[in-house]
């Protein structure tokens, strides 16, 4: 049993990692509370599904083939992602209320948008590998370890970009302060919008990459949004490296759940939720988080 | 001639072959409600449109020397996301767009509320989704108010569960025969945290054991909402199971069906899953959906009667889906046609008895009628069920084919074996085929019977207490555990696998309960003043207070005493339960001396598990005053 949660656990865990590192990413930078985030995963799985969906795509094969499917949805998430950004959030970036409001507004038009495309039939995309492996005796579905494996190259790419390159410095200046990052010639509007697209992508990319082993409908961007409110408070808002370590302490909650109490396995998300309040109950900043008080000196 | 849309507001009017000029008293309006964004809805609407355009086409419905055309309004109830809107759709439906009759609905948690909507307008509903018993058991308890309320389609949960056991029989008897294997099968369940799984899970789990005699390997009970159960599926496996029986109706179903597929599983999957049952499953699941069986009402050339194969021909070519138990809306509007004629007026009483009256063939039973109020599970107007009339079916998804696999008359010895009536034999529909059983699960388990031990000589397993049910020396005649209270100073045994579960707690008298998981029968504990001796006036007060209905005494009096020999009153009771079950109970009565009057009653549901008065003594003898 002990094999089953850790590879379990580890699948789970680095696809909320994905999702959580991007709203960390643009909180931490931004400060700006992207509600809409996981409606971006959304968006990217189902451009998956309408790319790769060949009823309609008969004439264009070349955009079905699934590298070309992958690729057009990443980048035509990431543009929808950076249009609302300039058109929506940019302006009222300051007013932290307005943009929670807005995004969260975003998110149920692209919910509702979807409704309309695809109706609330049940979808899946084709998978990209099929078959499984056996870890410790457990069978894990290929494209599962395609899931972790690009989630893992990802996370990767990402802590490079932040932390060796003079975009990352300028990234991490801009997140330390925004007027200081200025005042040493950092176009910080420039910055905050490449933020945005990195984290739009990151979002894209983890929609892309589930999307085979997911049901597709309109409402799956609600069930990840709260586990990601819940990683990203647990790990300490706007803390990278606290995203990622919440990811795969609530992935371990929810399959502990389903290993040790079947029946309750509803409750999953609700007890990863409950151990959160706990741990901020006696940490509140989070377990990386900056201290509340400290934050507003 | 066909009119243009009409009307409706915020639900979409339309109208099918009605002559052109007629009368807009001469149409009657007909309100399909479902969450129209969503399979279930669509099939609500689809269903409903068939039978409307046939009916209209064919010369409308004749009501006295009236002759009358139906038109369809569309309500989305969105009941899948929100059961305000569900109520909002319902309301509007009647009051706004009025619909002189309303059908659809499918989840119990909406229809409930919309139910209640329609009784206060005495607006006939036509239940086309909701399989819960409470929406029928209303019927017989308060049936003034709730009269207006049909079930056309699903017949009611319990023989859901019914057709279930019959169908993991049939799958238990081909894989045994196919693989040589004696063991028990293990039997793992899967059902979605809904409310109308809830009291399924617990008969399956009862029953899997006590008719089916295979051994349950787990119960598992993800979201509905669930869009992936890797976890689970490995969970499953882990356990060393050899059938799956999933219970779901939403999304759900779909990636278990590709997570059982793409691991390999080696357990068949034979339950209930409604995505299983549509043409788009099998490439949502990316062909892993192959072998899944489940509960289904049409099926590719399976004629349950002559009306079957037209109607499923015509509907997939009309909408390229394979029509589903909501697409029952067709027979629901046939069987109100049939009402209307009958009743010879719209009137909505008259039409009620009329349609109690009506028996006639439906695309799914050869002789349809609407139960009495002597219904055995106490569910008036609900679906008549078994052999000769609705059965339902079962489907296989086998190589990208859906076809039907149950009933199947060959295997129905392992039904009558289970206890169901041996009429099953006699079902035996045109286009059934064999059930397949997975190639990993035969595989597994033909290597497990190459090197299996002789099975040993059978175990009786006593079921039944000595005879007149006094208190046995050391408790009950099974393992038990005990319930003290020391603040009102009392205690009883209750067997050791029972559970407390606080949802029956409703009222201030109750203190404790224990049963079988999510199943009968029931302990219940329960303390009042004692300001009244105890007569049978005050046991059936007290059975009113305690929230049950349709209470009867069904012995007098009887002078008993407790384990400590404390004089105490007993008498036997029928009643209806909250959720809409005739139950058979045993009470006890004891006045605590300075104290409170300590009742314990033991209840069950004799239609699903089988009353022995002996069973429920032992408990109530174990009944104990404390300091």
């Amino acid at each position: 049993m002990i094999e089953g949660i850790i590879v379990q656990t580890l699948v789970k865990g680095s696809v909320y990692a994905l999702l959580a590192l991007g709203f960390a990413l643009i909180f931490g930078v931004a400060r700006v509370l992207q509600l809409s985030h996981t409606s971006f995963y959304m968006l990217a799985a189902y451009g998956l599904f309408a790319f790769t969906d060949a009823a309609w795509l008969g004439k264009y094969p070349f955009v079905s083939n699934p590298g070309v499917a992958i690729v057009l949805s990443i980048l035509i998430t990431t543009g929808i992602g950076l249009a609302v950004y300039k058109l929506l959030i940019d302006r009222v970036r300051e007013h932290h209320v307005t943009v929670m409001l807005i995004t969260l507004a975003v998110a149920m038009a692209f919910q509702q948008i979807m409704l309309i495309v695809f109706s609330g039939q049940y979808s899946s995309a084709p998978s990209f590998l099929t078959g499984y492996l056996e870890i410790l005796g457990v069978k894990v579905a290929f494209q599962n370890l395609l899931v972790f494996a690009g989630a893992a190259v990802v996370l990767l790419i990402v802590w490079v970009l932040l932390s060796k390159t003079r975009l990352g410095i300028a990234i991490r200046a801009t997140a330390q302060d925004t007027e200081i990052a200025n005042l040493m010639g950092i176009d910080v509007s420039t910055i905050l919008f490449v933020v945005m697209g990195i984290s739009t992508a990151l979002a894209a990319i983890a929609g892309v990459l589930v999307a085979p082993t997911l049901v597709l409908e309109p409402g799956m961007l609600w069930s990840p949004f709260v586990m990601v409110m819940a990683i990203i408070t647990l790990g300490g808002l706007g803390s990278i490296k606290g995203s990622v370590i919440g990811a795969f302490i609530l992935a371990c909650v929810e399959v502990l759940v389903v290993f040790l109490v079947p029946t309750g396995a509803f409750l999953k998300g609700a007890v990863a939720l409950l151990v959160m309040v706990v741990v901020l109950i006696f940490r509140p900043e989070g377990l990386f988080g900056i201290i509340f008080e400290e934050e507003r000196l | 001639m066909v009119l243009p849309a009409c009307g409706g507001g915020g639900g979409t009017g339309v109208s099918f072959n009605i002559p052109a000029g007629t009368p807009p008293e001469n149409i009657i309006k007909l309100g399909v409600i479902g969450p129209m964004q969503y399979l279930d809805g669509r099939q609500h609407w689809e269903g409903a449109t068939l039978a409307a355009e046939h009916i209209n086409k064919d010369g409308g419905v004749k009501v006295g020397d009236k002759t009358y055309f139906f038109t369809l309004i569309k309500a989305d109830s969105n009941e899948l996301n929100s059961i305000t809107d569900a109520s909002s759709a319902m309301e509007k439906l009647i009051t706004v767009d009025k619909a002189q009759f309303v059908m659809g609905g499918i989840r119990t948690e909406a229809v409930t509320p919309m139910q209640e909507i329609a009784m206060d307008n005495k607006t006939i509903f036509l239940g086309c989704g909701a399989a819960t018993a409470s929406l029928n058991s209303v019927v017989k308890s308060n049936y003034d108010r709730y009269k207006y309320w049909f079930r056309v389609t699903p017949f009611v949960s319990a023989k859901l569960v019914d057709n279930t056991i019959m169908e993991i029989a049939m799958a238990g008897a081909i894989i045994k025969e196919e693989t040589g294997i004696k063991r028990p099968l293990r039997v793992a369940i899967c059902a979605e945290g809904a409310q109308w799984a809830d009291s399924m899970t617990g008969m399956m789990n009862a029953w899997v054991k006590s008719k089916l005699h295979m051994e349950v390997s787990g119960t598992w009970r993800p979201s509905p909402n669930a869009t992936e159960l890797t976890a689970e599926m490995t969970a499953i496996q882990t356990a060393n199971t050899d059938i799956i029986c999933p219970i779901t109706s939403g999304p759900m179903g779909i990636p278990y069906g590709r997570s059982w597929g793409e691991l390999k599983v080696p357990a068949a999957s034979v339950g209930i899953n409604v995505e299983a049952q549509g043409l788009n499953y099998w490439e949502a699941t990316n062909h892993f959906g192959n072998f899944d069986t489940g509960l289904s009402s049409y099926a590719q050339d399976v004629a349950p009667t002559p009306l079957t194969v037209p109607y499923f021909n015509e509907f997939v070519e009309r909408f390229k889906e394979v029509p589903s138990y909501t697409s029952g809306t067709y027979d629901a509007i046939y069987i109100l046609k049939l009402a209307l004629e009958s009743a010879g007026t719209l009137d909505a009483d008259a039409v009620v008895v009329a349609l109690e009256k009506t028996a006639t063939t439906t695309t799914v039973s050869p002789h349809f009628a609407f139960t009495g109020m002597d219904a055995p599970l106490g569910n008036p107007h609900d679906v008549n069920y078994g052999p000769g009339a609705n059965t339902g079916l079962a489907n296989q998804w086998q190589d990208g084919k859906l076809v039907g696999v149950w009933p199947n008359a060959a295997y129905a010895d392992a039904s009558v074996a289970a206890g169901y009536d041996p009429a099953w034999k006699e079902v035996n529909y045109p286009g059934i085929v064999k059930w397949m059983p997975n190639p990993t699960v035969v595989d597994k388990l033909k290597a497990e019977a190459a090197t299996e031990p002789a099975a040993p000589p059978p175990t009786e397993v006593p079921v039944t207490p000595p005879a007149g049910g006094q208190p046995a020396a050391g408790g009950l005649h099974v393992p038990s555990a005990t319930y003290t209270n020391d603040k009102l100073g009392f205690s009883f045994q209750y067997p050791k696998d029972w559970v407390t579960d606080p949802s029956l707690l409703t009222t201030p008298y109750h203190v404790a309960d224990f049963r079988v998981s999510a199943f009968v029968p029931v302990a219940v504990a329960s303390a009042w003043d004692q300001d009244a001796p105890i007569t049978a006036e005050w046991f059936a007060a007290a059975f009113g207070k305690l929230g049950v209905t349709d209470y009867k005494l069904k012995s007098d009096v009887i002078d008993d005493k407790t384990a400590d020999g404390t004089p105490a009153k007993r008498v036997h009771v029928k009643y209806t339960t909250a959720t809409g079950y005739e139950a058979l109970a045993d009470a006890i009565a004891v006045d605590k001396p300075g104290g409170k009057r300590i009742m314990l009653h033991v209840y069950t549901v004799d239609a699903f598990d089988p009353y022995v008065e002996a069973n429920h003594l032992e408990i109530l003898h174990t009944l104990t005053l404390t300091k």
